[in-house]
């Protein structure tokens, strides 16, 4: 009962006092919650039962705030500090002081772009401004980063910076995807990005930064708002008809992103048979080359159209989904990417090859037509630990892919080739660096790899059937460790290591064409042990980075009898010098030395049928080459005027002790290797300048590019001096000249010639003009036209043009919403011819295109 | 002048050394302001950096110009830029249009600072550069009923009387930062829209998060201290006596073309921003 009538007092006062407002001194201290630190400049807003502002104000430097208010019922309290969640709190019986605990949170903030310059330079970042550089037809920010001056997009996804290739492609600074990034180039909508970063001279591991130079750059993806700390989903519906191939058509696509402070994830899934080709979404641009080193010796592909975009020449059903996840920790992340994909392509195509001999030319008619079925399932599972003092990264790789064409061929020697093959390989790569006092570096580093690609061949040819069967397994294991200190600027290093490689490769021809000579079953063992040492100088200040490397190498080749155990010692120095003398410029030589062994696939002393009129043999002796190369690189830029530029030449020079050569018998091609002094000299140079163009929100392109190889070939055993030329230019402009309407313009020129102990053929080039027109005649209508125009030289003066007219009318029914009819190949062509050299032959080709198409397609988005 | 030389780099010094506090926030404002000579509105498109404690308020182009001015190395880089921008050489000649190249021309930084409870304010006036300071609490809100929409934001009304005028602004309670353009604070949200007797107005036309470093000043030495009332002062007597103070200072070698004897006056209560320094 006493205790009934205690509580009940307060009760009444409070009664008592709310009728009536009071005049009380509000005060409190703003501070954060955990560590108890006080926050200075929150906002402190007093209101009223309805919610109006009675009195307000800030906390001082200490974190307090004081102030005086009539403060009645329902009064209220809101606390505001940029980075916390604001609290509102009942002054109903508030005890003041107050302590008001702020929890750390992300402001969302409704951005509305700063009007700004579009390219802004902070330091090694440059900034681009995405909406400065959009255009209204664009979908993925990979459409906007091709118009970006500095930036270049190849077909295939890959971008380069300045000429080079990007060494790391971030999302709100984490490397969630590693080399797969188109996934991200052509998934995520550049609506959803506020700016695109490139960070010059980017060392990724933290570890490193002041101890090694990186000449590469980073992109990082700088997110707006309404995309971070949520999911963000789009997706792509569209169903229509193709008049050829003849039937319905679809394409798909669903996106799902989530970028939240410690946990990102990138899911996507895409499904088409209108030519769209998945495998930029699903390459990856960072893969270091696999130690296990094996390659295919059965070569049976489809034919293919070069110089045409795949989707006029792909007939296919591919399928790809791909999920990518990133859990940050305290200290390190974690990172689990899985791919599956799956394609089924169709080609038919009718080829001539003449091979040019000195008695007269021979011809070979043929007509071909293929399926291929191609799956690969690919996980990647990555540890990394970045800090200033240490780094670990464990990244474990697992692939299976498995194909399988079959391919019928008709002509002079018709026949059916079908082809399995599979390839399982399995990587762990392990890496740990640690900084001691800052100038002392110590790396283990442990990589073991395993691979097995066996291959099948069956062929089939006028009822009698043969064919090749290979397997080939090899496991690798690298040990290294390494120590580096630096000290004024000078980083000595010295790495120093084993390796070992085991190979089994199998190979049996069981029915060999009767008039063929040679060996029909290989078994080869190619293995080795190599311990190495790198030492390394650098040295590095203010404007110029010279790097020296110097790796020996001791190795023992043993092939079971097959030939006999070899010791080698390799050398191969390397130097590399850039001067940077301002923001502006950069310059770089390199030069390098060396001896290099043999491609090891090559040794085999039996013939392997690669496909159904071509066989190799390999070498039945190990050889060692040698190479010298040097070359010179210069990237400017001027990021207010919007200018890049850079150019490269390189020079190389490689020895070679064997040669290979072809023999024909009857209608089979014969290739083998033969002791021979093979010299060849190679020259490319290649540049570009870039500009944007204010004022009509666009930017143009320069570029050209120039090469010549020069070799020794030894054909029918005489001897045989080639050289190939070609050079190409190039220009692109695009732009929004006005509010309705904006265009993207795109030339090519390329020029080519291959001559033969001083003899020439004539100049051959190729030629395409792209234009894509976008109106906007309402802000929810949209109408693109594109044409592209190809001009390709088949022989002396004699020209195939082919003309491509493309349209699409989108309508925006809401912000969420889109629909669009597309209408590829207005024009319906339908066949695409070519001519190319190879060393010794020409080849001419008619291939089919896909015909005229028509899409309907809705967008959704959230 | 070595002497002037050490000065400098103290100052420099100095200057690095205190806090360079990183902003959460970049606003972007348009300032549409009559012109006293002439029957026109111009606009200027100025920028706010700004967290809780502190906000900076100052011109792109000015800024990017004053970064480049304040090494020797970017002086050259400067001349050369404009030079280039602005030069056409013509069969006739080589002329040279000042309007072409990228040339500052606003002058006006504010530094408003919660912890020290003042702000700088540094212009040029007349035709010399200074700065005053001037506490916070000279500008003091009362909170209004009036709703409005900017940039997407609910904005609350505030009035103020300041300096001679009498200010509405908008505020978003939503983001919470005291600060706004020029050298309004003191309100609890940044505010996005400013206005006074319909003759001058700063609104918000842009918002985004940003960890821009808040500069200081570049080249602070060639800024002397003034008090705001005589800079005004200073700045009105320019404005009226320009042709005369310019040929008094070339001693009479330049002529001006065109010049109306009876253009107007720059008048105080019409057009400055604080006529207050007219009272007695």
């Amino acid at each position: 009962m006493i205790r009934r009538i205690l509580i009940l007092f307060p009760v009444m006062f409070a009664v008592a006092f709310a009728c009536a407002a009071q005049l009380v001194n509000v005060a409190g201290t703003v501070v954060e919650k955990g560590s108890g630190e006080t926050l200075v400049g929150a906002s402190v807003v007093i209101r009223d039962a309805g919610g109006k502002i009675k009195k307000f104000g800030t906390s001082d430097a200490d974190g307090r705030f004081s102030i005086a208010a009539e403060v009645a019922e329902g009064y209220t309290l809101d606390v505001t500090i940029m980075s916390y969640a604001k609290r509102t709190i009942a002054l109903d019986g508030a005890e003041y002081p107050l302590t008001i605990e702020m929890e750390p949170s992300a402001t969302v903030l409704k951005e509305v772009a700063v009007k700004a310059a579009r390219i802004r330079e902070q330091g090694d970042t440059v900034s681009y401004n995405v909406a400065s550089f959009a255009q209204a037809n664009d979908r993925s920010i990979g459409d906007v980063l091709k118009r970006m001056p500095g930036i270049d997009v190849a077909d295939n996804g890959k971008i380069k910076y300045q000429g080079e290739d990007i060494n790391k492609f971030y999302i709100e600074g984490s490397d969630l995807l590693g080399g797969k990034y188109g996934i991200a180039t052509n998934g995520i909508s550049h609506d959803d990005v506020g700016a695109v970063e490139v960070m010059e001279n980017h060392q990724p591991m933290q570890v490193l930064s002041g101890i090694s130079f990186s000449d590469k750059a980073a992109i990082n993806l700088k997110l707006k708002n309404k995309a971070k700390a949520t999911w963000t989903f789009h997706g792509d519906a569209a169903g229509g008809y193709s008049w050829r191939p003849e039937g319905g058509v679809w394409d798909g696509r669903v996106f799902a992103m989530a970028v939240m402070p410690s946990f990102q994830n990138i899911t996507s899934f895409s499904t088409n048979n209108t030519g769209h080709d998945l495998s930029a979404s699903n390459t990856d641009f960072f893969a270091e080359r696999r130690a296990t080193d094996l390659s295919r010796y059965v070569g049976v592909g489809l034919p293919g159209v070069p110089s045409l975009g795949s989707d006029r020449t792909l007939f296919n059903r591919s399928f790809l989904i791909s999920t990518n996840s990133l859990w940050k920790f305290r200290r390190g992340e974690l990172k689990a990417n899985v791919d599956y994909s799956y394609n089924r392509v169709t080609a038919d195509a009718t080829d001539i090859t003449t091979y040019y001999l000195d008695e007269g030319n021979r011809v070979v008619t043929e007509h071909r037509s293929g399926r291929e079925h191609t799956h690969s399932l690919g996980g990647k599972f990555v540890y990394e630990l970045n800090e200033k003092s240490s780094f670990v990264n464990n990244t474990l790789r697992v692939n299976a892919d498995w194909d399988d064409v079959g391919l019928r061929t008709t002509g002079s020697m018709p026949n059916s080739q079908s082809v399995s093959l599979p390839d399982y390989y399995v990587s762990n790569r392990f890496k740990l660096l640690r900084r001691f006092n800052g100038r002392h570096l110590v790396t283990f580093r442990s990589d073991n790899e395993w691979e097995s690609l066996p291959q099948t061949l069956s062929l089939d040819m006028n009822g009698i059937g043969s064919g090749q069967r290979v397997t080939d397994h090899a496991f690798y294991t690298h040990e290294s460790a390494a120590y580096a200190f630096t000290l004024k600027g000078v980083t000595v290093s010295l790495e120093g290591g084993i390796k070992g490689y085991l190979r089994t490769m199998h190979s049996d021809i069981p029915d060999m064409p009767a008039e063929l000579p040679g060996l029909t079953e290989n078994v080869v063992n190619t293995d080795y042990v190599t311990v190495y040492a790198v030492p390394k100088l650098e040295y590095w200040a203010h404007r110029v980075n010279i790097t020296l490397n110097m790796p020996v190498s001791y190795a023992h080749y043993s092939f079971d009898k097959a030939i006999a155990d070899r010791d080698e010692v390799y050398f191969n120095p390397s130097l590399s010098l850039n001067w940077k003398p301002d923001n502006h410029l950069s310059a770089t030589l390199r030069g390098g030395a060396g001896r290099a062994p043999m491609n090891l696939n090559l040794i085999h002393p039996a013939l392997i049928m690669t496909d159904y009129r071509t066989l190799k043999a390999g070498t039945d002796e190990f050889y060692n080459s040698s190479s010298q190369n040097l070359s010179a690189a210069i990237s400017y830029k001027h990021t207010r005027y919007g200018v890049f530029a850079n150019g490269l030449v390189m020079h190389s020079w490689s020895h070679i002790p064997y040669t290979m050569s072809q023999q024909l018998y009857g209608d089979y091609a014969v290739y083998s290797y033969a002791d021979a002094d093979n010299d060849s000299r190679s020259l490319s140079a290649m540049g570009s300048v870039g500009k944007t163009l204010n004022f009509m929100r666009g930017s143009c392109n320069v570029n050209g590019s120039f090469n010549r190889n020069e070799s020794h070939l030894l054909s029918q055993s005489e001897a045989v001096r080639s050289v190939s030329t070609g050079w190409s230019v190039g220009a692109n402009v695009s732009g929004t000249p006005c509010r309705w309407v904006n265009f993207d313009y795109e030339i090519r020129y390329a020029d080519s010639r291959l001559s033969m102990n001083g003899s020439g053929r004539s100049w051959l080039s190729t030629m395409k003009n792209e234009l894509t027109l976008t109106f906007v005649p309402h802000r929810k209508w949209q109408w693109t036209v594109s044409g592209e125009h190809y001009r390709n030289e088949l022989a002396d003066n004699s020209y195939k043009n082919v003309m491509m007219v493309d349209t699409k009318v989108t309508y925006r029914l809401s912000k969420r919403v889109e629909l669009a009819a597309n209408l590829t190949n207005l024009l319906d062509n339908r066949s695409y011819d070519y001519i190319s050299y190879s060393q010794l032959s020409s080849f001419e080709s008619q291939r089919q295109l896909r015909g005229r198409q028509l899409l309907f397609s809705i967008t959704l988005r959230k | 002048m070595k002497k002037t030389g050490l000065i400098a780099v103290v100052c420099v010094a100095a200057l690095s050394a205190a806090a360079q506090e990183k902003a959460d926030i970049i606003a972007s404002y348009d300032v549409k302001v009559r012109n006293w000579d002439a029957d026109t509105v111009t606009t200027t498109r100025m920028s706010l950096l700004a967290n809780t404690r502190q906000a900076k308020y100052f011109n792109d182009l000015s800024l990017w110009s004053d970064s480049l001015s304040s090494t020797p190395e970017g002086k050259k880089q400067l001349q050369q830029i404009i030079m280039a921008a602005c030069m056409t050489e013509t069969p006739e000649g080589v002329t040279f249009d000042m309007r072409k190249g990228p040339v500052k021309n606003v002058h006006t930084y504010v530094f408003t600072s919660q912890p020290d409870d003042k702000l700088t304010y540094y212009s040029k006036f007349g035709d010399s550069e200074a700065y005053y300071e001037e506490a916070l609490d000279e500008m003091q809100w009362e909170i209004g009923d009036e709703t409005s929409t900017v940039l997407g934001y609910e904005c609350q009304s505030a009035t103020a009387d300041y300096h001679g005028r009498k200010w509405t602004a908008w505020f978003a309670p939503e983001i919470p930062v005291a600060f706004g353009p020029w050298k309004f604070h003191g309100l609890p949200g940044l505010i996005l829209k400013a206005e006074a007797d319909g003759t001058f107005c700063f609104e918000a036309t842009g918002i985004e998060k940003s960890d821009r470093l808040m500069t200081p000043i570049y080249s602070p030495e060639k800024y002397q201290k003034t008090s705001r009332k005589k800079a005004l002062a200073d700045d009105e007597y320019f404005m009226n006596n320009r042709e005369a103070i310019i040929q008094a200072k070339f001693g009479g070698s330049v002529k001006f073309e065109n010049v109306d004897p009876d253009r107007p006056k720059y008048n105080a209560l019409r057009d400055s921003l604080e006529p207050d320094y007219k009272d007695k």
